[in-house]
């Protein structure tokens, strides 16, 4: 059986740190990498567009991260088990927020795509919990903070350019658990019952998820 | 040493997957500990790479020129009141700013030395967060917890069997965690706390006071 979930511990273990360093090896930050390079630079578009809709209210910059990233939210907040109308409808609201929150956006604090995720999570929450979620960092008035060196915002996108990286090399059925972790309320058992597998599975490749991200993100 | 909560509890934070009683303990040990916030910052990041590789559900014809359409209808973002505190604090302390939205209530008794202050309204009451405040080398009600119990220490000191906690520690205990945690002998300790499950007093006492406190 071709199940990760069925393999002893051990060995479980040491293939993953094998599949681990192989990854973070292509995702040296100094490696000639193509696919790394296009996602900062197509990352650092997005950021530019968000802060022409701040600067200038430019509804084009807005046309173009709308097509992007409106049906992707959809589709996040589908998988995550809302039903079409509503995850439409949360996704036109997501980005309505894009345009009135685009003033409080930082790229020196986050890149486009995870100023967005935060709030489409937020508001996702917001319309299943009625009640507003406590994590508000990336969407509040920045506090006056040390003067940020440039090397800060530097290091943060070659950070985020690792991780975007490492999740592409990710297999179809890890990326979908993480999908459902990172967008769904649901335990553990009921991710189990929606990608109709074992519980035993969800949970180990919940584990492989959160080890590649340790790894990726260095322990403290 | 600090003590901080697993990556476990900061990707769910981040994730938007943990409830909001916890939720709300940790946003406010972030804002009491650097290390914690920008582990949550990475996470988040990681949710922001999730998002671009999303399945692409494509949205209806009209929904860009809708909402095109709705842009400049919108009104000003809605200021959130600051909520109302009628608990006291002790002279020059503050409570985080993620609290700083909710109603404080009153303290009212726990049990000899120990105070607690209710945070927020409406919601079920088996997951709403509290204030403690116990004075020095009080011990808090022993108790057993079904869920897992979040603690965030906001004054003085807190020790229990597995040590001493600090301003802005934050201990996550499951539940099997039997424990009796006390405030240190110098000063007064107020701690931010939830029960993401169904709290045990032990004692008397306590079993007297838990239908008051909603659990």
């Amino acid at each position: 059986m071709n199940d990760i979930g069925t393999f002893a511990f051990g060995s479980f273990e040491a293939m993953w740190q094998r599949q681990l360093r192989r990854t973070l090896r292509r995702a040296e930050p100094n490696a000639v990498n193509g696919r790394c390079v296009r996602t900062m630079t197509e990352q650092a578009d997005y950021s530019a567009r968000i802060i022409r809709i701040a600067r200038y209210g430019d509804k084009v910059a807005f046309a173009e991260l709308f097509s992007f990233y409106a049906p992707r939210i959809k589709g996040l907040f589908m998988r995550g088990g809302l039903a079409v109308g509503q995850a439409e409808e949360l996704a036109q609201e997501t980005m309505l927020m894009v345009w009135r929150k685009a003033a409080l956006f930082d790229p020196a604090k986050a890149s486009a795509s995870t100023w967005i995720f935060t709030i489409a999570r937020n508001l996702r929450i917001d319309a299943i919990r009625r009640e507003r979620y406590p994590a508000q960092y990336l969407l509040e008035d920045a506090e006056p903070e040390l003067e940020p060196s440039p090397s800060d915002g530097l290091l943060k996108a070659e950070s985020e350019a690792r991780i975007r990286t490492a999740i592409r090399s990710l297999s179809p059925d890890q990326v979908a658990v993480i999908h459902l972790h990172y967008f769904d309320d649901k335990p553990h058992s009921e991710i189990a019952r929606t990608l109709d597998l074992p519980l035993g599975t969800v949970k180990s490749r919940l584990r492989l998820a959160m080890l590649r991200s340790r790894g990726l993100l260095g322990e403290e | 040493m600090t003590h901080r909560p697993s990556d476990d509890v900061l990707i769910a934070y981040a994730a938007g997957t943990l409830p909001q009683g916890p939720a709300l303990v940790v946003a406010a040990h972030l804002a009491l500990c650097p290390d914690s916030a920008e582990r949550v910052r990475q996470f988040e990041a990681f949710g922001g790479a999730v998002l671009e590789q999303a399945p692409v559900a494509e949205v209806s014809d009209d929904a860009l020129e809708k909402t095109l359409a709705s842009l400049d209808s919108y009104g000003p973002a809605q200021v959130l009141p600051r909520g109302n505190w009628l608990a006291d604090l002790p002279e020059g302390m503050t409570l985080p700013a993620p609290l700083e939205h909710y109603d404080i209530g009153r303290w009212k008794f726990l049990s000899p030395g120990v105070q607690w202050g209710s945070i927020g309204k409406g919601g079920p009451a088996r997951s709403r967060p509290m204030l403690l405040r116990a004075k020095p080398g009080m011990v808090l009600p022993e108790h057993t917890h079904s869920g897992t119990e979040y603690t965030l220490v906001l004054k003085g000191t807190l020790r229990d069997a597995t040590g001493d906690y600090h301003v802005g520690d934050l201990i996550v205990a499951d539940a099997s965690l039997e424990h009796q945690p006390a405030a240190g002998r110098d000063d007064e300790c107020i701690c931010l706390v939830v029960v993401d499950g169904r709290l045990r007093m032990k004692s008397l006492l306590g079993r007297m006071v838990q239908p008051l406190l909603g659990f």
